[in-house]
């Protein structure tokens, strides 16, 4: 299956790799695969202390209004232009959408006066200098740019495992004509794994259906929410896949976190496991599972998978080895 | 009332722009490839977005020229007006599936500017996943209309119930400059995740450190800030959340 993402241009001029709350606090990991990733891919980041939290998860629970979320984007974005790295590049997909919408709704003179008033108090202002210079990345765009030097990088060939997509909606829905590639049959997690040799899936029925996590719907409505995230396990597993790769955070809670409890309550079978794109293209690069990868912050158990493709010794062929001969 | 007659007018044909059809429906001549067709059915949307501020009843216009005077709905409020009632909104949605909740008749309500959705508990059972913006034809947002009426219900104090759980989110986030799920969330929910969860959660710190990333939180400087866009923007005055000291 030929990689059908648009080439793009390195995305070059200083990354401020964007902290996400999610990935600090669930799959720290992510955020240590990405960056082992760009340094092996050459590209110039920080990580800025005084950047805060996007508040999506405040604002898409409804207890952030809309004029708090745009100050703090503002702000955000402020910070990066200061601190000359003004291309922010997100770990999660939310992150990425709620810092457009902000990104659109300055573009709206009033908005644009009000949150500066706001601003003004902390001595910052939103402008067209600002404005001009801010540019919104998921990491995958980034990764994704400097695609060239991936193949030559491939330590763990990836043959035999095979890959699908978890679209993330907040990348793919909110601004759908700003994707890399098709929103509703999004390429660019199993694109960015061709030089692995992964064998890709492409579409399958209900790709582009969401995770069921749905912000509040998981704590609110857990039948409803769970009842979406049993679907589109059900979905995947009629493909045959090893690994389904995720690009963010909150998706992928939904299904590491449930996906054995779901199996177990429902007495079906879902035979493969969760990663982020980072995490697995980091493995194939030869990353530490536990070291760069984090990996024992996942609810299930990745320890065969790991096995399969060299990142573990074999602990039960070793455990044979001194068997007697049969 | 929407003025129908303005409706009425604009679909009119227009002499100087209709293509001469012969008896048989087929172009007796052949078509002025001049004529621009996509301005008049973009002067027609035009008209009945003016004709929308027509309601001298008061309520019902009210509710919809907020939500069309949002900044949010920059790019979706003439989807809002010219809305078709196709539901390809509802036919993608998860909440449609496996709840009891219509995009399409939010969208129609809201057309109709009913005043009702104030005081509406299915607006809550969205999943913000947009599904129903990247794929109406007119470019309306659904998900969007939802998260401006539930903010006016929050503000109203009826929502207040609906947020009430995740206050817990707004603390963590005024205390510590960053949100991710609070414990109280996860207290009830976490028995479905397993051994592995609560080891992380007693490893994090170690974890952390061990993959080479710096501290949780932002910089002291940051929350200072944040503090005062807080301050600014009424974060706890509208959570009806304690005054601190």
């Amino acid at each position: 299956m030929p990689a059908t993402t648009p080439e793009i241009p390195p995305i070059t001029g200083g990354v401020a790799l964007f902290r996400s709350c999610l990935v600090s606090t669930q799959y720290p990991g992510v955020e240590a695969a990405t960056k082992w990733l760009f340094e092996q891919l050459g590209v110039e980041y920080v990580v800025d202390p005084d950047q805060t939290c996007c508040t999506g998860l405040g604002y898409y629970t409804d207890v952030v209004s809309f004029p708090m979320t745009v100050a703090v984007a503002a702000r955000n974005a402020c910070v990066a232009a200061d601190a000359g790295h003004p291309i922010q590049a997100y770990l999660c997909s939310t992150c990425y959408a709620i810092n457009k919408k902000a990104r659109d709704a300055l573009e709206v003179p009033a908005q644009r006066e009000a949150t500066n008033r706001a601003l003004r108090r902390i001595g910052r202002t939103y402008d067209d200098r600002v404005a001009g210079q801010v540019q919104h990345r998921h990491v995958l765009e980034i990764l994704w740019s400097r695609r060239p030097s991936l193949g030559g990088l491939v330590r763990r060939r990836l043959a035999g495992v095979k890959v699908a997509t978890h679209p993330a909606c907040h990348y793919c829905k909110v601004f759908p004509n700003e994707v890399l590639g098709d929103s509703e049959n999004l390429m660019l997690p199993e694109d960015l794994l061709e030089p692995t040799g992964a064998e890709k899936t492409g579409w399958y029925p209900e790709k582009a259906t969401h995770c069921g996590a749905g912000f509040r719907q998981r704590f609110v409505n857990p039948s409803m929410s769970l009842a979406v995230t049993r679907e589109k396990l059900r979905r995947l597993a009629e493909q045959g896949i090893d690994v389904c790769v995720h690009m963010c955070p909150n998706c992928h809670i939904q299904f590491d976190r449930f996906h054995d409890s779901i199996a177990e309550a429902t007495g079906e079978r879902y035979p493969f496991v969760h990663l982020h794109l980072q995490q697995l293209l980091a493995l194939a690069l030869g990353a530490d599972p536990d070291r760069v990868c984090g990996v024992e912050a996942h609810s299930q158990d990745l320890e065969p998978l790991l096995e399969r493709i060299g990142a573990r010794p074999r602990a039960s062929l070793a455990g044979r080895a001194g068997d007697p001969p049969a | 009332m929407i003025r129908l007659e303005t409706i009425a007018d604009s679909a009119r044909p227009d002499p100087s722009t209709t293509i001469a059809t012969g008896a048989n429906g087929h172009g007796a001549h052949a078509p002025d490839e001049s004529v621009d067709l996509g301005a008049t059915v973009r002067g027609r949307y035009a008209r009945i977005a003016e004709s929308a501020f027509d309601d001298e009843s008061g309520a019902g216009a009210d509710l919809l020229r907020r939500i069309l005077e949002d900044p949010r709905m920059r790019d979706h409020a003439a989807g809002l007006l010219s809305c078709m009632q196709c539901g390809i909104c509802t036919s993608g949605c998860p909440a449609a599936r496996f709840g009891d909740y219509s995009p399409r008749e939010i969208s129609r309500r809201a057309r109709e500017g009913d005043a009702s959705l104030l005081e509406d508990d299915s607006v809550w059972l969205c999943f913000y996943c947009y599904t129903c913006q990247s794929r109406c034809p007119r470019g309306n947002s659904v998900a969007v209309i939802n998260q401006i009426i539930r903010g006016l219900q929050v503000e109203s104090g009826y929502g207040r119930p609906h947020v009430a759980l995740f206050t817990a989110w707004a603390e963590q986030f005024f205390q510590t400059g960053i949100g991710g799920w609070p414990r109280e969330l996860l207290d009830d929910i976490s028995d479905a995740w397993g051994e592995r969860w609560w080891s992380l959660v007693e490893r994090l710190d170690d974890l952390r450190e061990e993959l080479g990333l710096g501290s949780l939180y932002p910089s002291g400087a940051a929350l200072g800030e944040l503090r005062e866009l807080m301050d600014e923007l009424s974060f706890r005055a509208r959570l009806r959340l304690p005054e601190l000291a």
